[in-house]
């Protein structure tokens, strides 16, 4: 992203998550043991001066384009594009381990896990990607699970 | 010293030193096991050991674990630990600039010698820092808190305004959980699991290692590890990195026996210290041996100066140290100065084996490398996969959780999207690291003062500690005014 996108964009960002954290800090109930300060006196203070934040960033990123306009070369966007797809995708297996983990266990969620890692960053789906998914998955539950007596998840121990 | 002979002789304290540095070092090095993860790992093994032998195995895997975390940290960008952040800044950049063995050089080098001088401000200065840290009043924690964020204008990259907002941001994740005086539920949206807060340790490991997993899955091979073997500095290095040395030193003693803050905050401003006192400033960020030298001095110094208030009174001051004072409890020892009259040689025991696991590392920083630098040269499909692996399984040790794996998740996506927006990380992780001191001991000292502000400025250390605060803050200010100024003129020049 251009550098004036960019910041217009964390600009908005940061006002929308202060905005959002203040209603949070406005929904915390009231008690008699409170203090002075009160449990959503700092956070409100975190609120707003995130906001204030924002607004200067979002003012500074005003300034710079009346400055120099905005001028996004189309590889930059491209790049960030690719760099959130490939992100998502990451964050994908993970949430998939998490899914599947307690109803598989962890030997073989860990295995798929590793497999699908390795081949969305590029290895070729073969015999030697899942052998080495196994071994690893095997190595990471003995050591865990058998030699730290870390209790992992396996639906069969139940 | 016929005593320690025989202790040494009796006792399976050299092995296990051994042991726990080795185990220390391979934990810290794993992105995603930090020196608490891999002590507490070694927790449940203890409890068939001799006291004072569960005790040197668990400190000398902090002492390991230290040094290990700053191996990652220089060779590929993610550091092992909290307290290696700091020297990913000069590590990496070295190692990106073909001096990836001076960089691991320094940092073992500087690492031994930060735990030589926290050993020896643990033997002898035990009394009066415990003393110093006995007179810190709510108020003074709250001054030691707010010494510790001002750092971030000098941690906050190209833009203060984008680090005062990474600041906040930490800020705000260090409120989630019960409120510190009338332990009302904030921002937990109905989880118990949330009610604790959120941990360092899972926002650490987000946003430095899943960060970097999501950023660097749109990125091509890793370059490959070119360093051979270890490459301890020259003399003439040696002597530059003295000064920064020291300053670690003296910052890693100073952190670690005042609870509440560790080796991260200690590595912070032991880098940002060394930058400030330096004549090599504008090296820093670009390579600097001077800024690897001092956050490892500072945080192996905290390794053995944090024992300080957990044997006095039992107060740990960091993750670690409250694994450490676990290990004391399931052993039936009540830390405090009796225990130094009833139980001598544990005291014993403890100082002898830091100072075998303090020459341990170097040996087996030198013999751990080839290990290290064979990880790092696999594919970075391969590598990538079993870290990944590796953080979700480091992290559902920690409380057998599924749903701090998916914390841990959340907050690999949230320093991806600060990343992408140019957010510094170093500030967030300090508002989190610190936005529970600051917050409980601020609002404590308000309840003791009935609201009455002038309390910070009545204790004279809390008074002290914030003046230095202000230093710091108008010394980042100032400075970047200058930079500013200077680059209005260049131009024109």
């Amino acid at each position: 992203l251009s550098s004036v996108r960019r910041e217009a964009l964390c600009s908005l960002v940061l006002l929308a998550l202060s905005a959002g954290y203040w209603a949070g800090a406005s929904r915390i109930g009231d008690t008699a043991l409170a203090d002075a300060v009160g449990p959503a006196g700092l956070p409100r203070v975190y609120a707003i001066a995130l906001a204030a934040i924002g607004v200067a960033i979002g003012l500074s990123a005003f300034v710079e384009w009346r400055l120099r306009g905005v001028a996004a070369p189309a590889a930059e966007s491209t790049g960030a594009a690719r760099r959130l797809l490939r992100g998502a995708g990451t964050v994908a297996i993970g949430a998939i381990y998490l899914a599947i983990v307690p109803l598989i266990g962890y030997p073989f969620a860990i295995a798929l896990t590793i497999a699908a890692m390795a081949v969305f960053q590029g290895e070729r789906l073969s015999w030697r990607v899942a052998l080495v998914a196994v071994a690893g998955a095997a190595a990471l539950y003995g050591f865990f699970d058998l030699v730290l007596g870390v209790s992992l998840p396996a639906p069969w121990k139940t | 010293m016929i005593a320690i002979l025989d202790l040494v002789l009796r006792t399976p304290l050299v092995p296990t030193a051994v042991a726990g540095v080795a185990w220390g070092i391979l934990g810290g090095a794993l992105p995603g096991i930090s020196p608490s993860i891999a002590m507490a790992l070694v927790l449940p093994f203890t409890y068939g050991l001799e006291p004072g032998t569960a005790i040197v195995l668990l400190a000398s895997v902090y002492v390991g674990a230290e040094y290990g975390g700053s191996i990652p940290a220089i060779l590929i960008n993610t550091p092992g630990t909290n307290a290696a952040a700091a020297t990913v800044l000069d590590g990496h950049a070295m190692y990106r600039q073909g001096k990836g063995a001076e960089a691991l050089g320094i940092s073992l080098y500087s690492g031994v010698l930060g735990s030589l001088i926290g050993l020896t401000m643990l033997v002898t200065l035990t009394g009066p820092l415990a003393r110093l840290a006995l007179a810190f009043t709510p108020m003074s924690y709250f001054a030691l808190g707010v010494l510790g964020l001002s750092v971030i204008g000098s941690l906050a990259g190209k833009s203060v305004l984008k680090g005062l907002a990474a600041g906040v941001i930490g800020l705000m994740v260090a409120s989630v959980g019960s409120d510190p005086i009338s332990g009302l539920p904030r921002f937990t949206f109905g989880r118990p699991e949330l009610l604790d807060g959120v941990a360092p340790i899972i926002v650490m490991v987000g946003l430095f290692a899943v960060s970097e997993l999501l950023w660097q899955s749109s990125t091509g091979q890793w370059p490959r590890a070119v360093a051979a073997r270890l490459r301890f500095p020259n003399g003439a290095l040696r002597k530059r990195l003295l000064k920064p040395q020291l300053i670690g030193g003296a910052i890693g003693t100073l952190e670690g026996v005042m609870p509440g803050t560790g080796g991260t905050v200690a590595a912070f401003l032991a880098y940002n210290e060394a930058r400030r006192w330096s004549r090599h400033k504008e090296e820093f960020g670009q390579g600097s041996p001077e800024g690897i030298a001092a956050p490892e001095c500072a945080n192996n110094a905290v390794a053995g100066t944090a024992l300080i208030p957990v044997l006095s009174f039992g107060i740990p001051g960091s993750n670690s140290a409250a694994i450490l004072l676990g290990g004391l409890l399931i052993h039936g020892l009540m830390p405090g100065p009796r225990l130094f009259e009833e139980s001598p040689e544990l005291i014993t025991a403890l100082y002898v084996g830091l100072f075998v696991a303090s020459f341990a590392l170097l040996a087996l920083g030198m013999a751990a490398l080839p290990l290290c630098l064979w990880l790092v040269n696999r594919s970075k499909a391969w590598l990538m996969a079993f870290i990944y692996a590796l953080i979700f399984s480091g992290i559902y040790s920690i409380n057998g959780s599924l749903f701090d794996v998916a914390l841990v998740l959340g907050a690999g996506v949230v320093g991806l999207a600060m990343r992408m927006l140019g957010l510094p990380l170093l500030p967030a992780v300090l508002g989190v690291v610190l936005g529970f001191l600051v917050e409980s001991n601020y609002r404590r000292s308000l309840v003791l003062s009935g609201g009455d502000h002038s309390i910070f400025f009545e204790d004279r250390i809390a008074a002290a500690l914030l003046v230095l605060a202000g230093v710091f803050i108008a010394a980042s200010f100032g400075t970047r005014l200058w930079q500013f100024a200077r680059s209005l003129k260049a131009p024109s020049a």
